[in-house]
């Protein structure tokens, strides 16, 4: 959670766009990672992120409170946008068909061409899971985020959230073997 | 490698730095919706109305209303009506005046009554004419009061 976090929402919900930016600075990264793991496509994943960000801004004047992180409603939007997206266009993403760019977006960041493989491997298999447990996976072993957390923007008790992982990686180590 | 570590390392994957600046810029440069509700409109609408009245009710005072408040109260402002409060001063000072005047002839009777006391117990020893003089004026006002001391007076210091 980002520090003075409940303050900056408060100032968003004003429509201070200063808030509004540290909020977008600091989970931009997480919700893009989200939504390219699923999707599977750069600039899909730059324009899914962006109407996120944008929904999120010109709703957040209607935005509550309610004890649970901020990251959580954003997950949410994200997740509604990503169900939008595939409802407008239902195509399977093939392992032949991500983009070779794919992992070369942060350019800092250098893997091993065997490395890179496995990886792109493993995201092609994660795509191929149910959305929950697509949800799931990313939310607590890519974001490795605490089950308190993953409980709150899943909608579900903890205990659902442990049964959930646990059948996600089951289901995706099937599929990688 | 073990599969929790590759998932892991997709952690990595950040989005490209222009892409965000841009996407930042024009999320902000967007203004926010601005929510339509039944309780905002009528609260809008109460403070407007609650403005205009309490603007209304101040230029209304500023023109002359204060004079005419007392025709529209409600509440009787009885301590703005001058006549009354006039009237009342001049009772006051009435009966000052009238206290005065009670106690000066009070004082002077007293002046009297023991004047004539030593005159009765003078020198003589016996009953004075003007003993009797200053009891029998002992009701006739200040001037015959004071003569009859005077005359005392005269009569002591022979």
């Amino acid at each position: 959670m980002l520090d003075g976090e409940e303050n900056l929402i408060k100032r968003a919900i004003r429509g201070e766009a200063s808030a509004f930016g540290s909020l977008y600075d600091y989970y931009q990264p997480r919700i893009y990672r989200f939504v390219l793991i699923k999707v599977g496509r750069r600039e899909e994943a730059e324009d899914l992120t962006h109407q996120v960000f944008l929904s999120a801004w010109q709703n957040v004047g209607g935005y509550k409170q309610l004890g649970f992180p901020f990251s959580s409603w954003l997950y949410k939007i994200a997740r509604n946008q990503i169900a939008d997206f595939y409802r407008g266009r239902r195509e399977e993403v093939g392992l032949e068909k991500i983009d070779p760019q794919y992992l070369i977006a942060p350019a800092s960041v250098q893997f091993e061409t065997e490395e890179k493989f496995e990886i792109e491997r493993v995201a092609a298999a994660l795509r191929k899971l149910k959305p929950e447990y697509q949800d799931i996976v990313v939310i607590r072993f890519v974001e490795d985020l605490p089950v308190k957390e993953a409980a709150a923007i899943l909608q579900k008790s903890e205990g659902a959230v442990k049964l959930l992982q646990y059948r996600a990686i089951k289901e995706l180590r099937k599929l990688l073997s | 490698m073990d599969l929790l570590d590759l998932l892991k390392k997709l952690k990595s994957i950040e989005p490209d730095k222009e892409f965000s600046l841009n996407s930042r810029n024009l999320i902000l440069n967007t203004p926010p919706k601005v929510r339509v509700s039944f309780l905002g409109i009528l609260l809008k609408n109460l403070e407007l109305g609650a403005a205009l009245a309490l603007a209304g009710l101040l230029i209304f005072l500023t023109i002359g209303g204060f004079s005419a408040w007392k025709f529209f109260s409600p509440l009787e402002l009885a301590n703005f009506d001058a006549t009354s409060i006039r009237a009342e001063a001049q009772a006051i000072d009435i009966q000052i005046k009238l206290a005065n005047l009670n106690y000066i002839e009070s004082t002077s009777t007293l002046v009297g009554g023991e004047s004539t006391k030593m005159a009765a117990s003078g020198p003589g020893n016996g009953t004075s004419p003007a003993g009797g003089a200053l009891g029998g004026e002992k009701n006739n006002g200040n001037s015959s009061s004071s003569i009859s001391i005077d005359e005392v007076l005269e009569k002591l210091s022979q």
